[in-house]
């Protein structure tokens, strides 16, 4: 069981027999990385709970609507029973957001949702195991830095952490798969000494297919964010 | 997935573009259209006033500290290589280009190249397309030494219209053209820099307080003159301005004026007159708006012209901006290699 979310990704390329971004190739080929799961992503336009239980349902994937549905607008949406896994994501959102929903459903999955169905028993199947779990609409601003929260919504006999918990390590999660930490480091050494401010995190962000916003908040985290300050001054 | 994304989803090949007149209206480079204020043209002379300044016989001395030692030329080479449609029909032109900055140096009388950047990037609207076969594309792309340039749909949404969404693309590759030349900036520090183009959309790349950067416009996309003003501006001859007027821009405030700098007169009235600005803030706190600085600096624009009539755009351009550019396009692989090679990776 890996200890940390970098252990977790180091252990998720494993499994899915893929190397990890180099400093040449640096957008991470998430769709690629969710095959190795076996986890199906869907793009739906007016993401809701309900409209991604009616296209399961279409889809015969389940035979009753998910109890948890709702019309709530959403970003992302996961659902997870014993057999099978979909990430569901807003069409009409952004493609750099679309990707980060995906990779933070994908951090519930592999953090969350997949050592829960890798423990389950036959004995412990008293009831069926589905879990969901919805990220809320982003901001319409861009490159505002505020994340979207997401709700967990599972049958009570399953042992998950809280639910702040989970939405951080999600989050964090993400930022890790999209922006591995080496590349970021790499790219932020190469561009620094030519970019300011908003150019820096910009060039960075398009050199890996994230939004502005996302690689902030990456940049902050890693401590580098300080740094682009200066260079604006 | 990855670079079969193109034929997968159905694209053309695409002939020369190069016909089409240049659609910049939107770009950070032609919108010129302050948001917030408009001109102060009472800046420097009160209106009515007004009167052509000749800087022809001004002392140089004026402008020894503060005078341009670098250049930068920024430069763009591309086309549309290829165009596809959305599941909904919409199309989607693919802009291959080479983009570029320059960095040129006058050390005593010779320029030379002190800094430059080339990218080859692939421009297109990615929003209608499904993300892990965009992200796909991006990676196989980069791996080949392509950058993936998203553009947003246009300000209206995605549109049937082909040139609207080609506007969208070659303003965008445009602009990633003005960050190289923000680099540039960059690296220039605080040496006095002359730049091809507006400020505004460089800003960040120099500090508007202390760093001496003046801005060059070759062709001008808005009236900020009142009638008095095109009275001068028709008129100006060889090296006369008119007054300096105040042009708040959309992030910064700059000091503009026109200046003349080919006299030739069989051309079109407003041919080869130039607009310069420089940052509102270092002309305060560094010149204390003094105006024989902006007399000095008009003369030394002059000094630089271009005298080779054969460069097509002489009577609007500078010796070293000339120069920049040539050194820039000698640097790029060039248009056909480029496409083929393109052509040939994704297989259209």
């Amino acid at each position: 069981m890996p200890q940390t979310i970098t252990d977790a990704i180091a252990e998720l390329y494993r499994i899915c027999a893929m190397t990890p971004p180099t400093q040449q190739e640096r957008v991470v080929v998430l769709g690629e990385l969710l095959g190795g799961y076996n986890l199906a992503s869907i793009e739906l336009a007016s993401l809701t709970s309900e409209a991604a239980s009616h296209f399961l349902m279409r889809r015969g994937a389940i035979i009753e609507p998910i109890r948890s549905a709702n019309q709530e607008p959403l970003a992302g949406y996961i659902y997870v029973d014993s057999s099978n896994g979909y990430i569901f994501v807003e069409r009409d959102d952004l493609l750099v957001r679309r990707r980060f929903s995906v990779a933070h459903e994908f951090g519930h999955y592999v953090l969350h949702f997949y050592p829960l169905l890798r423990a389950e028993r036959p004995s412990d199947l008293y009831e069926p195991l589905e879990i969901t779990e919805g990220l809320a609409l982003f901001s319409a601003d861009e490159d505002t830095d505020d994340l979207p929260e997401g709700r967990v919504v599972h049958a009570p006999h399953l042992h998950l952490p809280s639910y702040d918990q989970m939405e951080k390590e999600a989050n964090q999660f993400a930022a890790e798969l999209l922006m591995p930490a080496e590349a970021v480091q790499y790219l932020f050494t190469r561009y620094a000494p030519d970019c300011r401010g908003d150019d820096l995190i910009w060039r960075l962000a398009t050199e890996m297919l994230v939004s502005g916003a996302a690689m902030r908040r990456r940049l902050r985290d890693l401590h580098l964010l300080p740094l682009v300050a200066a260079h604006l001054n | 997935m990855g670079l079969e994304f193109l034929r997968s989803n159905g694209a053309h090949r695409m002939r020369d573009d190069a016909i089409r007149p240049p659609l910049l209206d939107d770009s950070v480079e032609g919108g010129e259209v302050p948001k917030k204020e408009q001109p102060k043209m009472d800046y420097e002379k009160k209106i009515g006033e007004w009167v052509p300044i000749d800087t022809c016989n001004v002392a140089l001395s004026a402008t020894e500290t503060h005078s341009p030692k670098l250049f930068i030329d920024g430069k763009d080479v591309g086309r549309t290589v290829a165009w596809l449609q959305t599941a909904e029909g919409f199309p989607i032109p693919v802009r291959l280009s080479e983009i570029g900055a320059v960095l040129m140096c006058n050390a005593n009388r010779r320029l030379q190249r002190e800094w430059h950047i080339v990218e080859h990037v692939v421009t297109m609207v990615v929003e209608a397309f499904p993300w892990d076969e965009v992200e796909s594309f991006a990676a196989a792309l980069q791996a080949e030494g392509f950058r993936l340039l998203p553009c947003q749909k246009p300000k209206e949404g995605l549109t049937y219209d082909f040139q609207e969404m080609r506007k969208a693309t070659q303003n965008r590759s445009m602009d990633e053209m003005i960050r190289l030349e923000k680099q540039a900036l960059v690296q220039a520090g605080q040496v006095p820099v002359l730049v091809d183009g507006r400020l505004d959309p460089r800003r960040g790349g120099f500090d508007e307080a202390n760093t001496p950067v003046v801005g060059m416009i070759k062709g001008h996309y808005r009236n900020y003159l009142h009638d008095e003003g095109w009275r001068i501006y028709y008129n100006l001859q060889f090296g006369q301005r008119t007054p300096a007027f105040l042009l708040p821009q959309e992030h910064i405030t700059v000091v503009s004026w026109y200046l003349r700098l080919d006299g030739t007169t069989s051309a079109m009235p407003d041919w080869g007159i130039v607009r310069l600005e420089i940052p509102e803030k270092f002309f305060r706190l560094q010149l204390q708006q003094d105006s024989t600085y902006i007399d000095a600096l008009s003369r030394m624009v002059c000094e630089y012209r271009c005298k080779d009539k054969s460069y097509e755009r002489a009577s609007v351009s500078l010796y070293p901006i000339q120069r920049a550019e040539e050194i820039l396009g000698a640097t790029m692989t060039g248009g056909d290699q480029i496409v083929s090679r393109f052509y040939n990776l994704t297989q259209l």
